[in-house]
């Protein structure tokens, strides 16, 4: 089997999205979130596996970890960098980065490769059957 | 489809209301600070901000709802019928002042029907009774009962005591059934973070088990008590604390009451067959990962008779039409029961006729 067919589609020039902002975007009729990371872009579908929300507008944060320490202390902390996003509907997290929701892993946003090419940010969307 | 939200919040403003109190119950209303007035608890349900409504509705403040504002929330939503219900009184049970008490209520309910309800496009409300001072809860459920917009009589459950199947509220119970509105129990958020058991660290434990807490404590009283032979007409909504705990406390009723029958004389059947004679607002519906673990639980409690869909917003946990048009093991005419027919046949929502579309257009957006 052939690998399905994609195309490219524009966002915006790399400048206009600047390391910890994002832009929304409608492709074929769906509003995709693209997040630059500082590290890297990333793009989610902005609808909530949960009801629906646009999880998209939704804030970049760090992850809240917790560690049991040698005495029994439950030490919390932060990761160094915005990695979680949280629908502003409910509250739902996920990896902005491979769209997992932390509370259930077996749940995920929707992603989309990003391609950085020539000063611009392109989404790569896999053609409609149609 | 008529799609009916039997529970969502009013964010009013209460120096309003004391506009529609005598002195010197209004000054000393609408001079007080909020937090001395009706005392909230802390822990922020909106986790310091992720959670936010200021997108929702563009133009309209996510922070103090105002009259106009509900029909364009109701498209938001995607609702037909709204049952707007204060914000502030949800801590009521928590004020020691009877005459204050008294008095939001009264301002309360002559703002909603003054300024909010609009039966002929969908805007209902309730009146709040205070359960500090029966005799004159029972006035204020005669007084403004019998007004358009007035779809239910509203009990706070949180902290009432003694607890709400008690003769000591039968005077309420009396007006309600005079002015045959439905009674709803609505727990709430009031004193949750300085629950029954202390020391509880974050809001996710106690609001968990507070609401819970509240509606099995009320649910046990009105049936032991005999709330529903002693009262035949009227009908019990219970709001606010999804549905799947509804049936452990059945059969556990159902068992003690089978070895205690002596101590509940009044009843004429199972504890879980009152039960399933109430009705359940729906929100938060719990969503477990196997659907059929929760169709079991629908099956329990005759879920398309007796669920009414509620959404509770704007509150951090509030539901949209798709929490129940995309359970994959309800019939069609089940949903449309529970999204809309339950709630029409139960409150009271004089005034309103159905528009001529056949589906609410913002439900099939969302439904997925």
């Amino acid at each position: 089997m052939s690998a399905p067919a994609t195309r490219l589609v524009r966002v915006a020039p790399t400048a206009d999205i600047a390391p910890g902002e994002r832009r929304i975007v409608e492709v074929d009729g769906r509003s995709i979130g693209v997040f630059n990371l500082g590290d890297g872009f990333s793009a989610i579908a902005n609808v909530c596996v949960h009801q629906g929300g646009p999880v998209c507008w939704g804030r970049v944060e760090p992850r809240v970890h917790a560690e049991v320490m040698p005495g029994g202390e439950v030490r919390e902390s932060l990761s160094p960098a915005p990695d979680t996003i949280a629908c502003p509907w409910h509250g739902w997290e996920y990896d902005v980065r491979t769209g997992t929701c932390l509370a259930n892993p077996r749940k995920a946003l929707r992603t989309f490769p990003v391609v950085v090419r020539d000063g611009d940010v392109y989404l790569e969307i896999a053609e409609r059957a149609s | 489809m008529t799609i009916v939200d039997v529970d969502a919040h009013y964010l009013e403003d209460y120096t309003v209301l004391a506009d529609y109190l005598d002195e010197p119950v209004r000054s000393r209303i609408r001079n007080q600070p909020q937090g001395w007035l009706v005392p909230n608890s802390t822990g922020d349900r909106y986790l310091s901000g992720r959670i936010n409504r200021d997108r929702d509705v563009p133009g309209t403040n996510p922070r103090r709802t105002q009259p106009d504002e509900v029909p364009r929330i109701m498209e938001f939503l995607g609702v037909d019928i709204s049952v707007q219900i204060s914000n502030l009184m949800l801590t009521l049970p928590n004020m020691n002042s009877r005459e204050l008490a008294v008095g939001l209520c009264q301002g309360y309910a002559e703002y909603m029907i003054d300024k909010v309800c609009d039966p002929a496009k969908g805007v209902f409300s309730t009146v709040i009774v205070p359960t500090q001072d029966p005799a004159k809860a029972a006035d204020l459920v005669r007084r403004y009962g019998r007004a358009p917009g007035m779809s239910s009589v509203t009990f706070i459950t949180q902290w009432a005591q003694p607890p709400l199947g008690d003769i000591h509220y039968d005077p309420i119970y009396e007006a309600s059934a005079e002015v045959g509105l439905p009674i709803v129990y609505h727990a709430s958020g009031a004193g949750l973070d300085h629950f029954l058991i202390d020391g509880f660290q974050k809001f996710i434990e106690t609001y968990t088990l507070g609401f819970l807490f509240h509606n099995l404590a009320t649910l046990v009283s009105v049936i032991v008590q005999g709330l529903p032979e002693r009262f035949p007409s009227l009908r019990f909504i219970f709001q606010e604390s999804g549905i799947a705990y509804l049936p452990g406390i059945m059969y556990r009723l159902d068992e003690a009451y089978l070895k205690r029958r002596s101590e509940a004389p009044l009843l004429t059947k199972l504890p879980s067959e009152y039960i399933r004679s109430f009705y359940f607002g729906t929100q938060p519906l719990e969503r477990p990962e196997n659907d059929e673990h929760l169709a079991a639980i629908f099956d329990m409690v005759d879920a398309e008779d007796r669920l009414v869909f509620a959404t509770d917003y704007p509150h951090f946990d509030y539901d949209r039409p798709s929490a129940i048009t995309t359970l994959p093991f309800v019939s069609e005419e089940g949903k449309r029961k529970i999204l809309g027919d339950n709630a029409l046949s139960v409150y009271r929502f004089d005034g309103w006729t159905p528009p001529e579309r056949e589906t609410s257009p913002l439900v099939a957006g969302v439904a997925r």
